[in-house]
């Protein structure tokens, strides 16, 4: 099994989910947000957004850039398991909105 | 004590100082009162703002173990190391600049331990990213 096509092949789902993540604000109405909080909240919301969606672009850029970082030295199930467990609870969101 | 022995020690205390955040991280949504905020949202927005304030405190969870259990690998030269001590750099670099310019910190009185707990964030930010960014310039050879 080609296991660095397959890395590769999953940073380019990230980058993709990255990309999402810039649909996903009009179809949720983000832009009513304010309206209905404290403005420090809504910034507070659109701070963490942009926190994940850089975390899951350099996921996604370490994924495609590297992707024999997940499969040297014996870490490699730590390193890989962090990002799969971290993609799939931050990406739910997304992935659910879209679906 | 060489530069490697600081840095360590510096990182050491870098991530100490990250599990204190996580630490208090809890106490923050009772504060500024986001269950109240949240009220108004729908609930599928609810789910997305806990989703991505639990990311973001499992990532400095992440930060602050790596720093604490980590260190040496952290300051050994390697391309990883270095692009990951980046990344914590920028990470804390970009939220010192947002603690100073990008949230409405007037909405938190500036009285008593109010101002205490805004002063003291914003030096852990900035002392954060100073050391990882220290530990980018000793990964790059650029420190003696």
């Amino acid at each position: 099994m080609n296991w660095e096509l397959l890395i590769r092949m999953a940073g380019l789902g990230l980058l993709l989910i990255a990309l999402a993540n810039f649909i996903v604000p009009s179809m949720l109405n983000y832009r009513a947000i304010p309206a209905k909080v404290d403005r420090g909240f809504a910034r507070i919301f659109t701070v963490h957004a942009f926190y994940i969606v850089v975390t899951v672009l350099g996921m996604g850029g370490l994924c495609l850039r590297a992707p024999a970082f997940f499969l040297e030295d014996g870490s490699e199930w730590v390193r890989a398991g962090s990002m799969g467990l971290f993609s799939l609870g931050a990406d739910f969101p997304t992935i659910a909105t879209l679906a | 004590m060489t530069t490697y022995q600081v840095l360590l020690l510096l990182l050491l205390l870098a991530g100490v100082g990250q599990f204190v955040l996580c630490a208090a991280s809890p106490f923050i949504p009772l504060i500024l009162k986001w269950p109240a905020q949240l009220r108004a949202l729908p609930t599928l927005l609810r789910q997305v703002f806990w989703t991505y304030a639990a990311y973001i405190l499992c990532t400095h969870l992440i930060f602050a173990a790596i720093s604490v259990f980590a260190a040496r690998w952290l300051l050994d030269g390697s391309v990883m190391a270095t692009i990951m001590a980046g990344f914590i750099a920028l990470w804390w670099g970009a939220r010192f600049v947002i603690h100073l310019i990008g949230f409405e910190t007037a909405e938190v009185p500036d009285e008593g331990w109010h101002l205490v707990a805004k002063r003291a964030l914003g030096l852990l930010f900035v002392s954060l990213a100073t050391v990882y960014v220290l530990a980018v310039c000793f990964n790059l050879g650029v420190l003696p």
